[in-house]
């Protein structure tokens, strides 16, 4: 059987989080990205709400993690499974599920990136400056640069498409890893046609020179009689020739080779000709006498297309697509606020640029035009959202909170006087924390909102420093007139162009805005089978949705995978040379014999450096058996010299100082294989880095500081040993608590997948609150896709339904739980005891009670619930109804349940349309705070007002009044437009009463999950690990999770599935190289070190009596070293006396 | 619930034998723990009593301290024996004993904790030289300690951990014994403090009493007397050791008997990384710490050793002062771990030995503390 490989285009946030999830659990990944770097539109970003953190690192891998890289996704990322291809775009897609043929087109490298040390002397030469993407064009680059100042690898990129091919950087660079001229341009062949004989032989040496092959003919007809013998890439012809001319030829041509790419040569005064011959399928043309220059660089660029024509095709079992979304660029149409033409008017990716440290500013807030200090900033709302006239009849989502977000760093970064106020239409603070970031933002950050859209913005003539006028009315009709210094626009999403283009190429459904669509109820699935989408395509997302989004795909391509019967790779059986344990065993009882090598990476060390007092120190300790100084250790002669010189010496540990391409983890990994020296035994140093930080330093302060570092890490090599990673049996079948739509998808995604779930349900019903539903806002049917999940869940061979039952742990070992299941209503059940390897909490949750005061036997003041209830057992009947209120916010987003609901809205759209629909004479009234209409939903808001139902809002200080006359509903509230008090008679009044998680906090606490403050479950990070608990075993999804929607419940679900079968389907789990251990000799059993473990990674076994350790769990970060007195809390491979020893090196 | 223990013959001593020998007759409870004259020998050491007509030769009351009992308590209580004990301890002793629960090395299971006002104790060596000239009889010295008000004790002063206890008085026990602000002309007081105390003290049937109204203004007193000692012994002892060079000097005698750890109660370790290999050095390492500065003082890792042992507990410290007893170099290390301590608990707001559900500050964590030092914002 193959091992199953997924191709994920895109890698950004989305795309790295899919990837992992596939390689964690065992499959290949492709995952290519069109951009130069890794990590997407993150990259840009520093900070991320509600922290003003980052935590992109958080993705990372926690099993096994030595086989991934173990820095910053910024920086990049390596992982055994995942191969990534750069600047490669996705060309087309063809076949089924299981057998997907996809065609690749990436660019070539001219950059040797194991050569490349990132010394920047290629950029210093490079004479062409573009505009730097990464900061979004506030700032310029060279055609040779770095794709982002992050990235680790330090290795230069060429932007071709700027590069004039001038050669400068070849010259200079030291290691030669530039090459314009390569080996692949003799297969490119150019035929040149000119009867004039000087201009061919000029021509052909020219060429001949950059390398390319070349032919030349004296005449059309000889041209023709050359392309019958042998095939050309590229032509060259004159236009004017006796005989036949160039247009002629050119046609000729095209006849026998349509991808022959044809040049066409003129004198200036034939241009018209040439310019025909353009029509007729020229690619472009020289006018004669022409410089050598054009000649070659318009050669390059043809050979450039050459080259990345030769296009990759790859076979791959499911395809993720995660190509993100594009932002609106608010230059194009209106331009109200005069982006583009005003000085100041920035998109809130521009203020992110600003304000980073990496940014123009270098950290300081400076006025793109103007240099001078901002001090008053404006953020202006739904700049291409929520507005048809540029095409967005869409909430784009996020941009409240990224406003908020920016808002609040700005004043964290330069003063909290700076004066920060936010525009906005409605302030959709859709997720559990929003509300209370929002509130922070006002009450701590004092961020000003103002409910309002500027009508105009424009330069403040009266004081002609370059500020801004904004006009706007306030919600009482008010004109006001404020200044600013810059205004940040939210620039709202538009679709991947490029992955539009490939849906629409694809035969895949598009949304009438150009997004991907997904199929009813799914977040990830596409029109089409075998591809899917994840994270921002289908509409944008933050992060912890994108994430989740990303997951679920990974699930999607996972069942595809496991049902094309394909294979994972045995994540236990791999590098079996650093499980020797015999050799380990031999190598720790060896004295430590120490070579210490320094490469001189091209240049003379001496200058720098007094090598010979330098070598007399460090061979003053025991260990360390010499000290050579070798050369250029990076290229192939290099490293051989240096695995000889191993050979020969034969000592077991190895202490290298080089650059830091030389010191890369997979290069010593190589290092080791041919040297035969364990590679974990290698300590590196980037000394280069260390003499370019200092340049003004003297020879012996040099030394001395150089000494430091080599002696540190010969004391870390003298105390290193080998640890063979540990390997944990792992329980795979899974417990599913929770029956609800949520518990469902996880369970089928699981069994899908070929483990066995345990579901347990306490009522005797499946479906949960699907239960009570009939349809969507979308007019799908719930019940019938409830029906269909139920029989799948029930047929299904992998799945146990526990009905009517409880669940109580009964311990958690390393690798497995196991929990007692006991029957609710039989007191004298013994029950079942079941073990499993992961837990999937989706004990679900449920609409508040209703908050009445007044009495209400009539029951003319309902819950959603309630109402829809009626409607559906037929005791309301819309039709007899003349007026109906909706009370938006009911007894929530206040003191006591301070969060947004997300779906009361939408579900309050739902039923006003409803309504409207059966009662077009109906009054529809909804009262509000903020229309959480967010996404495509804003459609039905538009639908609502379009048909007629009015909208009020209200002020939570001041919340409508409900009062019974007779059988009607008296709502008073107060109309904020018109100031005045407002009286509404209502047949029914429905309150949104928001969603209440039921998760008990006994239950969270037996499986190590905790509760946040609202008693939904608390994620692991709400951002980047939106599913997990701290417990890498634990995961929650649906309503128990956060509030969400039927579709967002399922992606949660699918989401927690693949982050469960990323465990369950290894036998064996690794640890890390780092791993936490007990020295059960000398513990004392304080059980200091299980309370403070972050990840609970340390068990009390009470029958042993000893401390054990679930080593997959534990991520070395050494809290219980710390807390441990005696030293019985240790990690392996970080022995104390390491530790002490090389601090004694850093301060003698 | 308050009860009355009589004198006996005119003895505070005999009186409290027989209240203890009441209780050893109780059904449930089947062993006494308490200080015990050893026979044919004037030592008062901690015993664990099962015969009645032992408790005769208990000493519940004197100024002898050769240890701080909390963790011989621990020896007895960190697992199940089936067998429930009555434990008299002094403040301090309680108060290691909590912390110990805390890590685990005791349980309350099984036990009954019995506070006694604490009688104050003597130095070792002064003890022993106060033995050797003409000692009180057990009932002078108490009437000598909690009653008159005496500063010395023929001439001997109390120890400086004594007098500078914040704590003499127990709390969270399930029973108390009290003297001080009682007409101990009159006999002695038991206040129960948990319902296990109370059930026990109901069950003995004795007379009921109420707490003396001077009690409340005599405990105050000796707070106040006593925190200003501490106050200014920590004043004294800061000013001693203020610098690196002063805290160098300080330690200097330090021969690395580790007798300090051993006879702390709250260093629990069953080994001391400073027995294992950690600090057992390569011979050349010696050399270069010569090398590096012309000499190098043996044992090295003095002040080390004691700076690790202020990291690891000093959260925790108790101040019962057996650290400097059991010094042999005459270090006085119990002032500048009580100097010490007190800074660590107050940082943390951390009472050693006073709750036993009230966290070690190094298993909790804060997300948001101690900004200022650790410079994360």
């Amino acid at each position: 059987m193959a091992i199953g490989k997924t191709l994920v285009a895109g890698a950004g946030l989305s795309g790295i989080r899919s990837a992992l999830d596939l390689a964690e659990t065992g499959y290949k990944v492709l995952l290519i990205d069109q951009s130069d770097h890794i990590g997407g539109l993150l990259c840009q970003l520093d900070n991320q709400f509600p922290t003003s953190k980052c935590g992109y690192c958080r993705m990372l891998p926690m099993f096994d993690r030595d086989q991934s890289s173990q820095h910053c996704l910024r920086k990049g990322l390596f992982h055994k499974n995942i191969e990534i291809l750069l600047s490669t775009q996705l060309m087309s897609v063809e076949g089924e599920p299981g057998d997907l043929k996809v065609t690749l087109k990436q660019n070539p490298s001219l950059i040797d990136p194991s050569l490349c040390t990132g010394c920047g002397e290629c950029e210093r030469i490079c004479p062409v400056f573009v505009d730097d993407p990464f900061n979004e064009g506030l700032t310029k680059r060279k055609a040779v640069y770095l794709p982002s100042p992050q990235s680790f690898s330090n290795t230069y990129t060429i932007d071709y498409t700027a590069c004039t091919r001038c050669g400068e950087c070849e010259k200079i660079c030291p290691t030669g890893a530039i090459k314009f001229i390569d080996q692949n341009r003799e297969k490119f062949k150019i035929l040149v046609v000119d009867d004039e004989k000087i201009v061919r032989d000029s021509m052909k040496e020219w060429l001949k020179e950059e390398g390319f092959s070349v032919t030349a003919a004296d005449s059309g007809q000889k041209a023709l009689e050359l392309m019958d013998d042998r095939p050309f890439n590229m032509m060259l012809t004159d236009i004017k020739m006796p005989g036949m001319d160039g247009v002629e030829l050119l046609a000729k041509a095209k006849e026998k080779n349509d991808d022959l790419c044809v040049i066409m040569m003129t004198a200036y005064a034939a241009v018209d000709s040439a310019v025909e011959a353009m029509k007729q399928g020229a690619l472009d043309y020289l006018t004669k006498p022409f410089d050598p220059d054009v000649l070659i660089s318009m050669t390059l660029k043809v050979y450039h297309e050459f080259e990345i024509a030769e296009a990759r095709v790859e076979q791959v079992d499911a395809l993720i697509l995660a190509g993100g979304t594009e932002f609106f660029k608010p230059n194009l149409g209106k331009n109200p606020y005069g982006y583009g033409v005003l000085p100041g008017v920035v998109t809130g990716m521009e203020f992110e640029r600003l304000i980073s440290g990496t940014g123009p500013g270098k950290g300081k807030l400076i006025h793109p035009k103007t240099g001078k200090p901002v001090r008053k900033i404006a953020w202006f709302q739904c700049v291409g959202s929520r507005d048809v006239q540029t095409g967005a009849g869409f909430c784009s989502s996020v941009c409240c909170m990224i406003s908020i977000k920016e808002a609040i760093l700005a004043k964290e970064k330069f003063g909290q006087d700076l004066e920060t106020t936010l525009f906005y239409m409605d302030m959709r603070t859709i997720g559990k924390s929003f509300d209370d970031y929002r509130l922070k933002a006002r009450e701590e950050n004092q961020i000003r909102f103002v409910r309002a859209r500027i009508h105009s913005l424009d330069e403040d003539l009266k004081k002609d420093d370059g500020s801004l006028l904004a006009r706007y009315v306030d919600m009482q009709g008010n004109i006001h007139e404020d200044d600013f210094d810059l205004v940040v626009l939210a620039t709202g999403q538009r679709p991947a162009k490029q992955m539009t283009e490939l849906a629409l190429k694809n035969d895949m459904i598009i949304n009438p805005w150009g997004f991907i669509e997904t199929t009813p109820f799914s977040m990830i699935k596409t029109s089409r089978k075998g591809i899917l989408s994840g994270g921002s395509l289908s509409g944008l997302k933050d992060i912890s949705e994108s994430v989740t989004c990303a997951s679920a795909a990974a699930l999607g391509a996972c069942k595809i995978m496991h049902e094309a019967g394909k294979k994972t790779i045995d994540a236990h059986a791999i590098d079996m040379d650093e499980t020797d344990l015999n050799g380990l065993a031999v190598l720790a009882r060896e004295n430590p014999k120490i070579l210490t090598v320094l490469c001189s990476c091209g240049s003379d060390l001496t200058q720098t450096l007094d090598v010979e007092s330098l070598k007399l120190d460090l061979n003053r300790i025991p260990e360390n058996k010499s000290v050579e100084i070798m050369d250029k250790l990076c290229t192939d002669e290099g490293k051989k010299t240096l695995v000889d010189m191993i050979q020969k010496t034969n000592p077991n540990r190895l202490v290298l100082g080089a650059c830091l391409p030389c010191i890369y983890k997979q290069r010593i990994k190589e290092l080791g294989k041919e040297s035969g020296l364990h590679s974990s035994l290698v300590e590196t140093l980037d000394i280069i880095s260390i003499l370019k930080q200092y340049p003004d330093s003297q020879i012996p302060e040099m030394t001395q500081r150089i000494e430091r570092e080599l002696k540190i890490l010969i004391s870390k090599a003298r105390f290193k040993n080998p640890v063979p990673k540990e390997r944990l049996e792992s329980n795979q079948n899974a417990l599913v608590i929770g029956g609800g739509i949520a518990g469902i998808t996880a369970a089928l995604s699981i069994a899908d997948c070929g483990y066995h779930v345990d579901l347990v349900e306490k009522d005797d019903t499946i479906g949960g609150n699907l239960l009570w539903m009939d349809k969507t806002v979308d007019g799908l049917d719930i019940q019938a896709y409830l029906d269909e999940k139920v029989k799948e869940l029930e047929f299904h061979n992998q799945v146990t339904i526990h009905k009517k039952t409880k669940t109580e742990s009964t311990g958690q070992h390393p690798g497995e739980f196991s929990t007692l299941l006991k029957k609710e209503d039989e007191p004298k059940d013994p029950g079942e005891t079941i073990l499993h390897g992961v837990t999937i909490l989706a004990t679900g949750g449920g609409q508040a009670p209703l908050e009445v005061d007044a009495d209400d036997p009539q029951q003319k003041e309902l819950t959603q619930k309630e109402f829809e209830m009626g409607v559906q057992d037929q005791k309301i009947d819309p039709e007899k109804l003349e007026t109906v209120v909706m009370i938006q916010c009911s007894g929530t987003r206040d003191e006591k349940r301070n969060y947004c609901s997300r779906v009361c809205c939408i579900r309050a759209l739902k039923n006003a349309l409803f309504l409207k629909e059966k009662n077009p004479d109906i009054q529809v009234y909804i009262l509000y705070r903020d229309m959480m209409s967010y996404g495509f939903y804003e459609q039905y808001y538009t639908n609502a007002k379009n048909s007629g139902v009015i909208f009020f809002q209200y002020d939570s200080a001041d919340k409508p009044l409900t009062q019974m006359q007779e059988d009607k509903v008296l709502v008073k509230t107060r109309d904020l437009l018109l100031d005045m008090p407002v009286e509404i008679e209502a047949d029914y009044v429905i309150h949104a009463t928001g969603i209440l998680p039921d998760l008990p906090k006994a239950l969270a606490d037996q499986y190590g999950a905790s509760l946040d403050t609202f008693h939904f479950f608390k994620e692991a990070d709400s951002k980047f690990r939106p599913v997990d608990s701290m417990n890498y075993r634990v995961f929650s999804c649906g309503l128990s999770l956060k509030p969400c929607t039927i579709e967002e419940a399922v992606v949660t679900a699918e989401a927690a599935a693949i982050r469960a079968i990323r465990i369950l389907s290894h036998e064996r789990l690794v640890s890390g190289k780092i791993v936490a251990d007990t020295r059960t000799a000398t513990c004392s059993m304080c059980e200091m070190c299980v309370d403070t473990c972050p990840y609970g990674a340390r068990f009390v076994d009470s029958i042993e009596e000893r401390i054990v350790i679930d080593p997959a769990a534990c991520q070395g970060c050494g809290v219980c070293a710390a807390v441990c007195p005696s030293g019985s809390a240790v990690l392996e491979g970080l022995d104390m006396r390491l530790m002490l020893d090389s601090i004694d090196m850093a301060v003698s | 619930m308050m009860i009355k223990i009589e004198q006996e013959d005119n003895s505070l001593t005999k009186g409290l034998h027989q209240f203890f020998k009441r209780l050893l007759e109780m059904q449930e409870i089947d062993a006494l723990f308490l200080p015990v004259r050893l026979k044919d020998s004037s030592s008062i050491m901690p015993s664990l009593v099962t015969d009645p007509a032992q408790i005769e030769n208990a000493v519940p009351l004197s100024p002898a301290f050769p240890l701080n009992s909390g963790r011989m308590v621990s020896r007895l209580s960190y697992k199940e024996s089936g067998r429930k004990t009555a434990v008299l301890l002094r403040s301090c002793e309680i108060r290691a004993f909590i912390e110990l629960i805390k890590l685990k090395q005791g349980s309350r299971q099984e036990l009954i904790l019995i506070g006694i006002d604490c009688p104050k104790a003597l130095t070792l060596s002064d003890y022993t030289a106060y033995m050797e000239k003409d000692p009180l009889e057990d009932d002078a010295y108490i009437q000598k300690v909690f009653s008159e008000k005496n500063e010395t004790l023929n001439g001997f002063n109390f120890s400086s951990a004594c007098n500078t206890c914040e704590n003499p008085f127990p709390v969270n026990t399930d029973m108390n014994i009290l003297l001080h602000g009682v007409d101990l002309s009159n006999g002695m007081m038991v206040e129960s403090g948990s319902e296990a105390g109370q059930k026990i003290l109901e069950s003995l049937n004795m007379q009921q009493t109420s707490m003396p109204e001077k009690r409340e203004e005599v405990v105050t007193q000796i707070k106040e007397v006593n925190s200003k000692a501490n106050e200014a012994m920590i004043e004294d002892i800061t000013e001693k050791t203020d610098s690196i060079s002063k805290l160098n000097a300080f330690f200097d005698r330090c021969i690395n008997c580790y007798n300090c750890r051993n006879m702390c109660p709250v260093c629990y370790c069953k080994e001391c990384v400073f027995n294992t290999d950690v600090f057992y050095h390569q011979p050349v390492q010696y050399h270069q710490w010569a090398e590096k500065n012309g000499l190098v003082k043996l044992p090295t890792d003095t002040v080390f050793y004691h700076l690790t042992r202020l990291a690891h507990i000093s959260h925790a410290c108790v101040g019962c002062g057996q650290c400097s007893n059991a010094c042999p170099s005459d270090i006085n290390v119990f002032e500048v771990f009580k100097s010490v301590a007190q800074t660590t608990q107050v940082a943390f707001e951390y009472s050693p030995g006073i709750d036993e559900n009230d966290p070690p500050p190094l298993s909790v964590f804060n997300e948001r503390e101690f900004e200022d030092i650790v410079g994360i914002k």
